[in-house]
């Protein structure tokens, strides 16, 4: 089912249940990446997707990107890539002898940035304040993005010549990281021996509209936080400091990036409101991609983490 | 820091106070977290720090592995065996016998002391030296003087005399021979010992030094008769055992037996022999310091049996000469006796038996039999078994107080029925001689002993040698077997007797000996009724405690509102914990009990709307009971234990929250 103009009769879980079938059938064997990353597109976030060569990185980035609507563009990130590049420039017109401002593909609602940690941290800079701020500012102007501005940046972490890690601040921008991994076997024979025909339509339309999207967008924000569960979050991100200093321990936004991808959760679970355990399966794509840590030191900080704090229950 | 090492290192040195000690001990944790953390900083630093490990509770197996461990170590500076003093090495310890000089914190007598012994002979073992030659040298008696005090003189009876006239006394020209030979007795009324201040008697002298299995009872001296106040020898002791050379430089004893055959005397005792070597000190004695149950004796070449004096069954002497002091008497023994902690005696050694005659029979033995439910044995038995012998053993063990300062009051007539009756404590030649005369009436042929007792808590783990002093005199009671051995009976609670190793037979003994103790307790009705309650209780509780819980649960559930719910969820906890899988608080609710049974998500995701919901009233309160009684089927306490699905199986591997597996890199997903 596709579903372009918005009506009321339709429910949102029906359309996202629609998106999410669509995404699944683009990416074989891999419903938790597709979930995840479709939490993040719905929490108005920004998606790192990390992992090998070959294993669908750019291939989910595209169909998540297709299924937005909206502008897509796409930036394949190398070491001569200029900020200008990403976030456009100003050129003197000789005819109307005037400046004018020539938009760059931050200007566009999806923006796919293959490879991101081959470019320079001077270019990766550029999108520091587009991805939080949602808005550019060049010679003096600031220029708004799109509300639903995303952004799908993926790395290889295999490879480290001719790369740049991504700073801290860069990171902390992110909402969340995902990891793909091999498909099973069974996937793999089906991927296989499918047949062109079963292949995703590149012409066909995208499911979802500007329009709709932020109409989904709307829906994951007005999910209930109870205050136990704020909380919750909050000493979570608190055990996370002491175990990790201050210095390095999830910031406040970091937790604002927990709590909507929780909602986000949420609300692909078809629920009005956010329960522990939505906190605790996005502690790992959430904090992972800002922390920092291996994927084993990780995945002891977090069982530490979780296990410090009590889950409130009823009283 | 250098300054502060400096004076921590001064302040070890000077100052012998514990508080000191246990600062001393703060600093140098203190400093070794702070040298370890200085090195940890200077480490270079990885790209993010590693994940800071808070104090985490040590797992069970971690903390068995520290418990064995302090176990293994306690054992061994408490055993005395040679595992002990091997590992006694390995600390800076050199042994002493609770002297202690400030200056010397390597121990006592050390170096050339130990040499020389110029400073202790007690803490160096006898060595030739002056000290020696010069020291005192107690005998027995003075022993005993000293550690329980002079006994009390005996009572001036005036006896009516008719007075002379001058003319009728005539002076004997000649007097008459003074007996200066003191008779061997021991008297059990005695005054309290004097407490001397002066500070050369706080350093013990050094009376005998053993090397060997420990405890160990040297006997010096055996004692036969008693009036009621006063141990004394036979006059004429017809003792049936003599020492005769082996061959090997050994003497053994011999027995004569009543049918005229000589046996081996105790050589043909079961079992390897137990090896001592008593060194003389400062005790002047002849009679030999024999371990009980000795098989041989050998004093380096005195071969010749004409050196020595059996003095009576067992008791051996030097002839006419005080054992020099440095003198090495080597023994061979059998460990064993009768004593609080005895297994069981070998079957061959059965108590002789030896009815008193009737004018020795005394009343106050017969009340306390009768108390204690003991049985006298017929008089036409030849032998008798150990069972009475351990009872009264074991009651004077446990219903007598051991009281060295106790003294029997000198107007008593029997000053044994006095303790046993009246005080029911004193020191421990009264438990000794209690037990002589009770196993004397029951039949058994009994003599008091009196020596030595070394304790294995005496040994100084550095040299291996334990050194006994004045505070080692000690008196216990000996039984003769069918085969002529005396075996030791102590009677005394916190001494004991060393006991034979234990091998497969005495285990099998021990074991069925238990088996037949249980057996017979429990089939009394008090125990085997308490016995079922109890188990009736444990194979019930949980069901118990359920049912009660259900019913409070089911008047919860007239009320309205959030009280189903909070009931049902208060249940669902309580039955978890019953059922030995208690939610870790860490854990979700939907993530431990619908692992647990899937029919509860309904009741789960009834709980979680109005516990994460914000006022928002999604079901009806009929709803909620309706979860509620579906949640309490489901989630039952048989199911939690042992239902479908292997629940505890299934939680336990929640016991983490799993992470989101597609978020974890290839091989690291949980």
């Amino acid at each position: 089912m596709t579903i372009r103009t918005l009506e009321p009769s339709v429910s949102p879980q029906r359309t996202t249940d629609s998106v999410r079938q669509q995404l699944r059938r683009a990416l074989r064997g891999k419903d938790d990446a597709c979930d995840l990353a479709l939490a993040c597109l719905l929490a108005r976030g920004h998606l790192l997707i990390e992992d090998a060569p070959g294993l669908g990185k750019t291939t989910l980035a595209k169909a998540l990107a297709d299924l937005a609507g909206g502008r897509f563009a796409r930036i394949q990130c190398t070491p001569d890539l200029l900020p200008t590049d990403i976030s456009g420039f100003t050129l003197f017109n000789q005819q109307t002898r005037e400046f004018e401002f020539r938009p760059g593909p931050v200007f566009a609602d999806v923006l796919l940035t293959d490879e991101i940690n081959r470019a320079t941290p001077r270019t990766q800079s550029a999108l520091l304040e587009a991805m939080s701020e949602r808005q550019v500012t060049i010679d003096d102007t600031c220029h708004r993005l799109s509300p639903s501005f995303f952004v799908v940046a993926t790395q290889n972490p295999v490879e480290h010549l001719g790369t740049y890690p991504l700073p801290e601040a860069q990171l902390d921008r992110f909402t969340m990281k995902i990891h793909i991994g091999h498909p099973e076997r069974a996937d793999e024979i089906a991927m296989l021996t499918s047949s062109a025909a079963d292949e995703p339509d590149d012409a066909a339309e995208p499911p979802l509209d500007r329009a709709g999207l932020e109409w989904l967008q709307a829906q994951v924000a007005q999910i209930q936080v109870a205050e136990s569960v704020a909380g919750y979050i909050v000493d979570l991100g608190r055990a996370c400091r002491r175990r990790l200093g201050s210095a390095h321990g999830p910031s406040p936004r970091a937790l604002l990036a927990w709590q909507r991808a929780s909602q986000a959760w949420a609300f692909l679970e078809g629920r009005e409101h956010v329960i522990p355990d939505d906190v605790q399966l996005m502690a790992s794509p959430v904090l992972g991609v800002r922390l920092g840590l291996s994927a084993e030191q990780l995945r002891e900080t977090l069982d530490g983490v979780l296990a410090d704090v009590a889950v409130p229950v009823m009283t | 820091m250098s300054i502060t090492v400096f004076l921590v290192t001064f302040s070890t040195i000077v100052v012998e106070h514990p508080g000191a000690w246990a600062a001393e001990t703060i600093y140098a944790i203190a400093a070794a977290g702070l040298l370890v953390s200085n090195s940890r900083r200077s480490l270079p630093q990885p790209h993010m720090p590693l994940p800071q490990r808070q104090f985490a509770v040590p797992r069970p197996t971690q903390l068995a592995a520290c418990l064995l461990v302090v176990a293994v170590v306690a054992w061994i500076g408490r055993s005395t065996d040679r595992t002990g003093q091997a590992f006694a090495g390995f600390m800076p310890l050199s042994g002493g016998d609770s002297w202690a000089f400030p200056w010397a914190h390597d121990g006592v007598g050390d170096g050339e002391q130990l040499v020389a012994a110029t400073e202790s002979p007690e803490a160096t073992g006898p060595v030739d030296s002056d000290l020696f030659i010069t020291s005192e040298e107690p005998s027995l008696y003075d022993m005993f003087n000293d550690l329980y005090g002079e006994p009390e003189p005996p009572r001036r009876q005036m006896s009516p005399a008719v007075a002379l006239p001058s003319e009728s006394v005539t002076e004997p020209e000649t007097k008459p021979a003074e007996s200066n030979h003191a008779g061997r007795q021991f008297s059990t009324l005695r005054r309290p010992p004097r407490r001397r201040q002066s500070p050369d008697d706080l350093a013990a002298r050094s009376l005998v030094a053993v090397s060997g299995p420990l405890p160990v009872h040297l006997r010096l001296e055996v004692l036969h008769s008693f009036d009621g106040h006063v141990w004394r020898t036979d006059d004429t002791p017809s003792p049936a055992t003599q020492l005769v050379h082996s061959g090997d430089g050994w003497m053994h004893w011999r027995r004569e037996q009543t049918t005229g055959e000589a046996t081996a005397g105790h050589a043909a005792a079961a079992g390897r022999p137990d090896h001592h070597e008593v060194v003389i000190g400062t005790l002047r004695s002849e009679t030999l310091p024999l371990p009980t149950r000795t098989r041989g004796l050998q004093i380096d070449r005195i071969e010749q049996p004409s050196f020595y004096e059996v003095v009576d069954d067992e008791v051996a002497a030097l002839r006419n000469v005080a054992v020099p002091a440095s003198t090495v008497i080597a023994f061979e023994s059998s460990a064993g006796g009768l004593d609080g902690s005895t297994r069981s005696l070998p079957a061959d050694l059965l108590p002789a038996m030896r009815r008193l005659p009737p004018d020795e029979q005394t009343h106050w033995p017969q009340l306390i039999f009768r108390r204690w439910g003991i049985e006298t044995a017929a008089s036409d038995l030849k032998s008798l078994s150990w069972e009475p012998a351990q009872e009264v053993v074991a009651r004077l063990r446990q219903e007598y107080l051991l009281d060295p300062e106790a003294r029997v009051p000198p107007s008593c007539d029997h000053a044994v029925e006095h303790f046993l009756t009246v005080s029911r404590r004193g020191p421990d030649y009264l438990f000794a001689s209690a037990a002589t005369l009770l196993l004397r009436e029951l039949g058994y042929t009994t003599r008091l002993a009196e020596g030595l007792w070394i304790s294995a808590a005496d040994r100084d783990l550095l040299t291996g040698r334990a050194v006994a002093d004045g505070g080692s005199g000690h008196l216990w009671c000996e039984v003769q077997t069918t085969t002529g051995e005396w075996i030791p009976v102590e009677a005394t609670p916190h001494y004991s007797l060393r006991q034979p190793p234990w091998t497969w037979r005495s285990i099998g003994q021990a074991v069925a000996t238990g088996f037949i103790a249980m057996a017979t307790w429990l089939v009394q009705p008090v125990p085997s009724g308490l016995l079922l309650i109890m188990a009736v209780v444990a194979a019930t509780w949980r069901t118990l405690t359920d049912r009660l819980l259900t019913v409070l649960w089911r008047l919860a559930l007239l009320r309205s509102g959030r009280c189903p719910l909070r009931a049902t969820w208060r249940l669902l906890e309580w039955r978890a914990w019953l059922a030995g899988c208690p939610r870790p608080p860490h854990v979700t609710a939907r993530r431990w009990y619908v692992a647990a049974c899937d029919e509860a998500g309904g009741f789960i995701t009834a709980v979680e709307e109005r516990a994460y919901g914000i006022g928002r009233e999604c079901r009806a309160p009929e709803d909620h009971r309706q979860l509620a009684r579906a949640a309490e089927g489901a989630v039952s306490l048989a199911a939690l234990r042992s239902g479908h699905g292997r629940p505890h199986r299934r939680l336990r591997r929640l016991t983490l929250p799993r992470l989101a597996a597609a978020s974890m890199p290839e091989g690291f997903r949980t």
